[in-house]
């Protein structure tokens, strides 16, 4: 194998004599720039492109050697695709005429001024999320109806599907939860405990680690880690399947997707996030209660006692309410973007990421609601 | 004067778990032919293809392309990969990227100094040597048609000039029509680049129009490769059935008619 190479007599009637293997292998992309450069300054000459020298051949040398022939004047004529080729082996012949036919290029579009691509952007962001919203709500709409539709016709239940969703979303998710929701707990009391000491009432972690965990970081902080977990997982999963045509197939034999695949992925997280808050409240107590005896010498018997004097039920009932809204909310989100997933893998990227997005938003903008609607309850 | 071995398979053996695809199975391919290799479902079609092409590592044997060793030890992958192209069952296009992408990206890996301009001219020429129409290219995969996604695929696999492409299923999910162009586009490929095409197939059309010769797969061998007519000749219960069925003997039927007309 030689290298590819081309020596030029310019004139009148320039010649290109081309020497070597004209294939990728050998360094077509090498020489290519120079090709060009001789293209531009012999435009509509007449040219000789000399082939003795040619050991090697492919189509990308043969389409670089048309393109240049066609360039210089013997422009686009089909009928004779060898004009202007002289010594041409037979080999190289079928490889030229070849390329002739099929000189393309794809060139990319010129990309648009960037202002104008911005306010593209932005249009279509706004349009984006006016949209999506809609279709969320209507979604919702589906689910709910679907879910009364369960209650009336209990024979439509899938037991088995919503038992293993609340396995996978939630029995699975103890463990991590727990030990969180622990540390958590622990982390309020120290650092309380810290601050409070300077005004000498460091007694009062007690309350503060009781109404912060019981009302807010208990079931917030569970919310959170199942939108990652299980949120994504729904999106995921149910993606793929719409990738695959599985859900087209349901369909076609007359089963409800939102039967089969959202309501009990609702159903169950319904059910798992209350539990996994109580959870986590308890054993954010725990925590607290843990740091408070070890690191800051308040007793247990003093812990429970002032826990159960001073935190009223309120607390843990504001924080138990939220946890099925919260619940809704992920699988919602989780199942409404594995829907949504169309086309390619990208997609269903693109669409999982989303839903952790939007369901962590959406927790945390109900928790906020929730926090204004019992503040104005006075509870 | 004997055809020379472009791929050369000895002794190999392929397990998956306690089940055993391949036992002692052989294979020549000579160089510039066009070979189909027939099989029942879950004979080692497409294992049989990944084997020699190496994203399969056999348990034993001796797998060699054009005089490499692809198995038991390894050359290097760069070295092999310029000289195949494999054509996925699926297309297996890259979703991220444009089908012009998606025919530049071999090109980028192995000549990374190429420019922009060469590089889609070279992938529009593929594109329409594939069939292809202009603006095809801009296109992301999931836009395509099945029909389509093969041909971008075929482009894909011919971006480097390949001296053996490998083709999983090329026919399947075609209409007719499809097909018998895609037979042709292969068998012009053939005769004009001198490629070595290996053709796993369940398309009888296919098979007796386009191939040079048949391996079929059986028995966890190849038990059988030889030209088509030869092949038809065995007494093999699974040979008898394949082209002796009422498929088979249409196909066949066809295409005489075609060649007296």
């Amino acid at each position: 194998m030689s290298k590819a190479e081309f020596s030029v007599e310019d004139g009148p009637a320039p010649r290109i004599e081309a020497r070597g293997g004209w294939t990728m292998a050998d360094g077509i992309a090498r020489i290519d720039a120079q090709i060009r450069k001789f293209t531009e300054t012999t435009l509509d000459k007449p040219l000789i492109i000399d082939m003795a020298g040619v050991d090697n051949l492919d189509t990308s040398g043969a389409m670089v050697l048309q393109r240049t022939m066609q360039a210089c004047g013997a422009r686009a004529d089909l009928s004779q695709p060898l004009k202007g080729f002289e010594n041409v082996s037979d080999h190289h012949k079928v490889l030229l005429e070849q390329a002739a036919g099929n000189l393309v290029s794809c060139e990319t579009p010129p990309p648009r001024a960037s202002w104008l691509v911005v306010l593209e952007r932005v249009g279509q962001a706004t349009e984006n999320i006016l949209d999506e919203a809609l279709h969320i709500m209507s979604f919702v709409g589906a689910v709910m109806v679907r879910m009364f539709e369960t209650i009336r016709h209990p024979g439509r239940f899938r037991p088995t599907s919503v038992v293993h969703h609340m396995e996978s979303a939630g029995l699975n998710a103890l463990f991590i939860v727990g030990l969180m929701s622990f540390l958590i707990g622990a982390v309020v009391a120290f650092m309380g405990a810290t601050v409070l000491a300077e005004f000498g009432a460091e007694v009062f972690a007690v309350e503060l680690v009781g109404i912060s965990v019981l009302r807010e970081f208990g079931v917030l902080l569970t919310a959170i880690l199942i939108a990652g977990r299980s949120g994504s997982s729904f999106t995921a999963a149910i993606g793929s399947m719409k990738l695959r045509e599985e859900i087209d197939a349901m369909q076609a034999m007359g089963i409800d997707p939102l039967d089969a695949l959202v309501v009990p992925r609702v159903l169950a997280l319904l059910i798992a996030v209350p539990c996994l808050a109580f959870l986590a409240a308890i054993l954010g107590l725990v925590g607290g209660g843990a740091v408070c005896a070890l690191a800051l010498d308040i007793p247990p018997a003093l812990f429970m006692a002032r826990t159960q004097e001073i935190i009223v039920i309120d607390n843990f009932i504001v924080g138990m309410v939220k946890a099925p809204v919260f619940g809704f909310a992920i699988a919602v989100i989780g199942c409404y973007q594995g829907m949504m997933v169309r086309g390619s893998a990208e997609d269903l990227g693109r669409r999982t990421t989303i839903s952790v997005v939007q369901s962590l938003f959406l927790v945390i903008l109900v928790d906020a609601l929730f926090a204004v609607f019992f503040m104005e309850l006075d509870y | 004067m004997a055809p020379e071995n472009i791929i050369e398979v000895r002794g190999v053996r392929n397990q998956f778990g306690t089940q055993v695809v391949h036992k002692d199975l052989d294979l020549d391919v000579h160089r510039g032919e066009i070979l189909g290799v027939v099989g029942g479902s879950g004979t080692g079609k497409s294992v049989l293809l990944r084997t020699i092409v190496g994203l399969q590592i056999p348990k034993a044997g001796k797998v060699e392309i054009l005089g490499k060793q692809i198995y038991p030890k390894r050359a290097s992958a760069k070295e092999i990969n310029e000289d195949i192209g494999i054509l996925f069952q699926d297309g297996a296009l890259f979703s991220s990227m444009t089908v012009a992408e998606n025919v530049m990206a071999p090109l980028r890996e192995h000549h990374p100094e190429i420019s922009d301009e060469l590089a889609e001219e070279i992938a529009g020429m593929k594109l329409s040597l594939s069939g292809l129409n202009e603006g095809v290219g801009e296109k992301m995969p999931s836009e395509l048609s099945g029909g389509m996604r093969k041909r971008v695929a075929l482009a894909r696999a011919m971006a480097l000039d390949p001296k053996i492409l490998f083709l999983d299923e090329p026919t399947a999910g075609l209409d007719p029509i499809g097909a018998a162009k895609f037979d042709e586009l292969i068998m012009g490929l053939r005769d004009n680049l001198g490629l070595t095409i290996f053709m796993v197939t369940h398309d009888l059309d296919s098979l007796i129009r386009a191939t040079d010769r048949v391996a079929v797969l059986a028995e966890k061998q190849v038990i059988i490769n030889a030209p088509l007519d030869e092949v038809r000749r065995s007494n093999h219960p699974w040979i008898q059935e394949y082209f002796g069925g009422p498929r088979g003997r249409a196909a066949q039927g066809s295409n005489l008619a075609s060649q007296s007309a």
